[in-house]
C-alpha cells in the first residue's frame, strides 16, 4: 500500500495515523462545514485530493482516518455544492482570512535558525534565503527553516495589531473573530462577519491595503505646509484622531521612544529629535517645535510610524476568496504540531510550543543537524551528527523538518 | 419626505417606481395620445446620453419626466445594446450626482437608505480640515469606492472608525452617483411579451442613434496581430525580467501569460518567453499557459488582472501617462495600439 520509499516520510506517516485513530484526534469543524470544500495534501507523492464535501464532523474525521494526509486544508468560501468544479460550485461569500506568517518577517534571529541553498551552484548561506541566488542567479534556492520563539512572538505581535486594526477601526466584534496557531510559523485570523462574508477580492484588497498602510498618503490626513506672514507652518493629524491619523502619529511615538536610529535623517536632525521630548506628540501643536524638522522630513517620520504600526499580512491569503487553509485540530505535515484554536483573551500567553503538542512518548532519532528548541518546560539541542531521544513531538518536528532520521 | 418634484430629479428611486405602479400604467397607455410627450422625452434622454454622454434638465412636467426615464430603459433593452446601457447609465447617473451634492442631507439620507440600503447616519465632525456629514459602512463604502481611481477614495486614506467611513456632503453623492449606474445598469427590464406596435419603430430608431453615436459594434478590440510596441511598463518590464534570467514571481508570471494570452499571442510563443527563466519546465510552462488561456483543466480562459492587484503584488512598474486612465493592463494595450495604428481614438464618427 505505501509506496514512498524515504524511511523517515513512513514513520512520519505512521505516526500521524496512529494520532489520527487515537481518541486524542477531535475535530470541531468549521461552521457550516457542509457549505465549505476539503482538500487533502498525501504523502503519497504530494497528491492533492480536492473538491470533497462533509455534511458533519464524524465523516470528516473518518475522511482524515482513511487518507491520514500530510495537511488537511478547508475552504475559507461557502459554495452550494463543494463537489463540483470550481466555476460550477456557486460561491456564496467567504470567511475574511488573514495569515500571519514569520516565512514574510525579516526577524533579527532568521541568521541563527534559517539557512540555504543554493541546488545549483552549492552557494549557502544564513538567514532569509535570497531569490534568485545571488551567485548563478538560478531559482533553486533550497530553504532550510526553523520554527523558533522569537520568530513566532514576532508574528503575534503583527497578530496583535492586526486584531486592535480590525476592532477599533473595521468595527469587527471580537466575538467573530477566530484565530488559530497553524502549527508551524503564524497565525491565521479567521472573521465571520457576515457584510464582510460577502465581500469580493477588490473589496478585500481594500481592507488588506489598510492594514498594511499601502497607499496611504499623510497629506489625504491632513499634513500640509502652510505659510503665514513669511513662516513655514506644519500642521496635521493629531494623538487620538480616528483610524490611520492618530496611528501613524502613535507610530512616531513608537519610534521616537527608541534610540540609535537615525530613521534616514541627518545627523543633526537625529540629534535634534533625539533630545526632544516626544511626549510633545500629545499636544495639538507639535508639529512646529523641533526645530530643522520640516514638512518633508515629517512624511518620511510618519511613513516609518505607518510601517511601525500596519500589520504585516499575507496579500494572497486575504484577497483569494477560492482559498483552501488549514483545518484547525489537523496536524501539521511540516511540524508535527497541530494547528489549534487560540482563545483571544489567552494570545499573550498561548505557548505554541506546549499547546500544540500531538504526541506522547520518546523516540531514538539520528540528528543531522538541529538548532536548539523548548518543548513545555525542556530545551533540547543543538546537535550536530547525533543520535539522541527525544519526546515524540520534538523527534517528529525535527524528522518533518528533515533534520533527522529514525533510528534503524 | 420626497416631492414629486424630487422624484422627477430622481426617476431611478424606488418611491419613483412606486408612484408609476399607483398610476396604475400598462404598456398599451403608450399608444393613447397624451403619451406621446412622454416617448418623446425618453428618446430625448436615450440621445442626449448616447450622444453627449450626458443629459440636459428635464421637461417642466414632472409626470412626464418620471415616466419617460422606464420607456428610455425598455427601449435600451430591447436594442439589446449592453455599450449603450452603460453609456446612459453614466450620464443618468452623472445628471443625479450634479443634483445629489446640492440636495440636503436629510434628503441623501433618505435616497441613500430607502432605495440603496445604506445604513448611512450623520455625523456633523470637523475632523482636521474637512467637515465630515456622514459617516457610512464599510462595506456601502467599499461596494461603490472601488470604482474610483482618485488616491483619495482608497480606504487607506479614509478616516475609518468603528466600521464606519467619514464621507462630506460632495463624497457621498459620488458614492451614490456609483450605486446609481449600477442600479441603472444592471436593472432587468423585462419586455413586454407583446410589444405594442408603436415601440418597435422607436427601438429601431434608437438602433439607429446608437451606431450613429457610438458606431458599428466593431470587432475591433484588439489588434490581430500582438503589437510588443503597445505593451504596458509592467509587462514589458516582465518580459526583460525573464529575458535577463530574474526571478519572477507568481503573480507576474500569471499577468505575464494571460496578459500574452488576451492579445493572441500564440502559446509557442509564450512559452518560448519563459525558456529564461532557471526554473524553467517546458511542460509545466506549457501546461499552466494552456490552462491559463482556457485549454485545459477548468476550460476557463483567465483575463489579465487588475492595476490595483498588480500594485498590491508590486507588479506594477514605472506606470506612465496611459497608465493613468486605464485599469488593466489590456486596456492600456487597446489604447495604445489603436493609437500606434493610426485608427484614433474609439468613439464616434462625430
Amino acid at each position: 500500500m505505501d509506496q514512498t520509499r524515504d524511511p523517515t516520510k513512513q514513520t512520519i506517516q505512521r505516526k500521524f495515523q496512529e494520532y489520527y485513530l487515537s481518541p486524542a484526534f477531535r475535530i470541531s469543524g468549521p461552521q457550516r462545514m457542509e457549505e465549505r470544500e476539503y482538500g487533502f495534501l498525501l504523502f503519497k507523492e504530494k497528491f492533492m485530493v480536492r473538491h470533497r464535501a462533509f455534511k458533519n464532523t464524524e465523516s470528516l474525521l473518518g475522511a482524515v482516518r482513511d487518507l491520514t494526509p500530510q495537511h488537511v486544508y478547508f475552504s475559507t468560501a461557502y459554495y452550494q455544492d463543494p463537489t463540483l468544479p470550481m466555476e460550477q460550485k456557486g460561491w456564496h461569500g467567504a470567511d475574511l482570512v488573514f495569515d500571519i506568517d514569520a516565512d514574510h518577517l525579516n526577524t533579527p534571529c532568521k541568521p541563527t535558525h534559517d539557512s540555504w541553498k543554493c541546488k545549483n551552484c552549492g552557494t549557502s548561506g544564513q538567514g532569509m534565503a535570497p531569490k534568485p541566488c545571488p551567485k548563478c542567479k538560478n531559482d533553486k534556492v533550497e530553504e532550510q527553516t526553523w520554527l523558533c520563539e522569537k520568530c513566532l512572538q514576532e508574528a503575534r505581535g503583527e497578530t496583535e495589531k492586526l486584531l486592535e486594526i480590525l476592532y477599533s477601526d473595521l468595527g469587527i466584534d471580537p466575538q467573530n473573530v477566530r484565530i488559530f496557531f497553524s502549527g508551524h510559523r503564524g497565525y491565521h485570523i479567521h472573521v465571520y462577519t457576515k457584510e464582510m462574508v460577502q465581500m469580493e477580492e477588490q473589496e478585500r484588497r481594500e481592507i488588506v491595503d489598510y492594514v498594511l498602510g499601502v497607499g496611504l498618503d499623510p497629506n489625504l490626513h491632513d499634513l500640509e505646509e502652510t505659510k503665514s506672514s513669511g513662516l513655514k507652518m506644519v500642521s496635521g493629524p493629531q494623538m487620538g484622531d480616528p483610524g490611520w491619523r492618530g496611528r501613524m502619529v502613535a507610530g512616531m511615538y513608537d519610534l521616537l521612544g527608541q534610540p540609535g536610529d537615525h530613521l534616514g535623517l541627518s545627523a543633526s536632525q537625529a540629534k535634534t529629535l533625539n533630545e526632544w521630548n516626544h511626549e510633545a506628540l500629545f499636544t495639538k501643536q507639535f508639529w512646529n517645535t523641533v526645530r530643522g524638522i520640516g514638512l518633508s522630513s515629517w512624511q518620511m517620520l510618519i511613513q516609518k510610524g505607518v510601517e511601525r504600526r500596519a500589520a504585516r499580512v499575507d496579500t494572497v491569503v486575504t484577497t483569494d476568496v477560492h482559498r483552501l487553509i488549514r483545518l484547525p485540530g489537523t496536524l501539521n505535515g511540516h511540524t508535527g504540531l497541530l494547528a489549534v484554536n487560540v482563545p483571544l483573551e489567552r494570545l499573550d500567553q498561548f505557548d505554541p510550543f506546549t499547546e500544540s503538542l500531538a504526541f506522547q512518548g520518546s523516540m531514538k532519532v539520528d540528528v543531522k543537524d538541529a538548532p536548539s528548541f523548548r518543548l513545555q518546560d525542556s530545551t533540547y539541542g543543538p546537535f550536530k551528527d547525533e543520535t539522541v531521544e527525544l519526546p515524540t513531538a520534538g523527534a517528529m518536528l525535527l524528522m518533518c523538518k528533515q533534520r533527522a532520521q529514525p533510528v534503524n | 419626505m420626497l416631492t414629486r418634484a424630487d422624484l422627477a430629479k430622481y426617476p431611478f428611486l424606488l418611491e419613483a417606481q412606486e408612484y408609476i405602479r399607483e398610476l396604475g400604467f400598462t404598456i398599451e397607455d403608450i399608444a393613447q395620445p397624451e403619451f406621446s410627450p412622454v416617448l418623446e422625452r425618453a428618446e430625448r434622454r436615450l440621445e442626449e446620453a448616447l450622444a453627449k454622454g450626458k443629459i440636459a434638465q428635464g421637461v417642466p412636467d414632472e409626470k412626464t419626466e418620471i415616466l419617460s426615464f422606464p420607456i428610455s430603459n425598455l427601449i435600451l433593452s430591447l436594442t439589446g445594446e449592453e455599450r449603450a446601457r452603460r453609456r446612459f447609465a453614466l450620464a443618468e447617473a452623472k445628471k443625479a450626482y450634479e443634483r445629489l451634492k446640492l440636495e440636503h442631507p436629510e434628503k441623501l439620507e433618505q435616497i441613500a437608505t430607502k432605495t440603496f440600503n445604506w445604513r448611512i447616519e450623520r455625523a456633523d465632525r470637523q475632523i482636521g480640515k474637512r467637515l465630515y456629514e456622514f459617516t457610512i459602512t464599510l462595506p456601502d463604502y467599499l461596494r461603490n469606492s472601488i470604482h474610483l481611481k482618485e488616491p483619495k477614495w482608497k480606504l487607506s486614506n479614509r478616516i475609518v472608525d468603528h466600521g464606519r467611513v467619514y464621507t462630506t456632503r460632495e463624497e457621498t453623492a459620488r458614492l451614490l452617483e456609483e450605486e446609481v449606474r449600477t442600479r441603472i445598469t444592471s436593472r432587468t427590464t423585462n419586455p413586454p411579451s407583446q410589444l405594442p406596435p408603436l415601440l418597435q419603430p422607436r427601438v429601431d430608431q434608437a438602433k439607429g442613434l446608437i451606431i450613429k453615436w457610438l458606431g458599428l459594434p466593431t470587432n475591433y478590440e484588439l489588434p490581430k496581430v500582438p503589437m510588443p510596441e503597445a505593451m504596458p511598463p509592467c509587462i514589458r518590464n516582465l518580459i526583460d525580467q525573464l529575458a535577463e534570467g530574474k526571478n519572477v514571481a507568481h503573480m507576474g508570471r500569471f499577468a505575464l501569460a494571460a496578459f500574452l494570452s488576451n492579445i493572441g499571442t500564440q502559446e509557442d510563443e509564450v512559452v518560448r518567453l519563459f525558456k529564461p527563466a532557471t526554473d524553467f519546465s517546458e511542460r509545466m510552462t506549457r501546461y499552466q499557459v494552456e490552462h491559463i488561456a482556457g485549454k485545459r483543466g477548468g476550460r476557463t480562459k483567465y483575463t489579465c488582472p487588475m492595476c490595483t492587484t498588480l500594485k498590491t503584488h508590486g507588479v506594477c512598474y514605472k506606470p506612465d501617462e496611459i497608465c493613468t486612465t486605464i485599469r488593466n493592463p489590456l486596456s492600456y494595450y487597446k489604447t495604445k495600439a489603436r493609437t500606434l495604428s493610426g485608427r484614433g481614438p474609439k468613439r464616434g464618427p462625430n
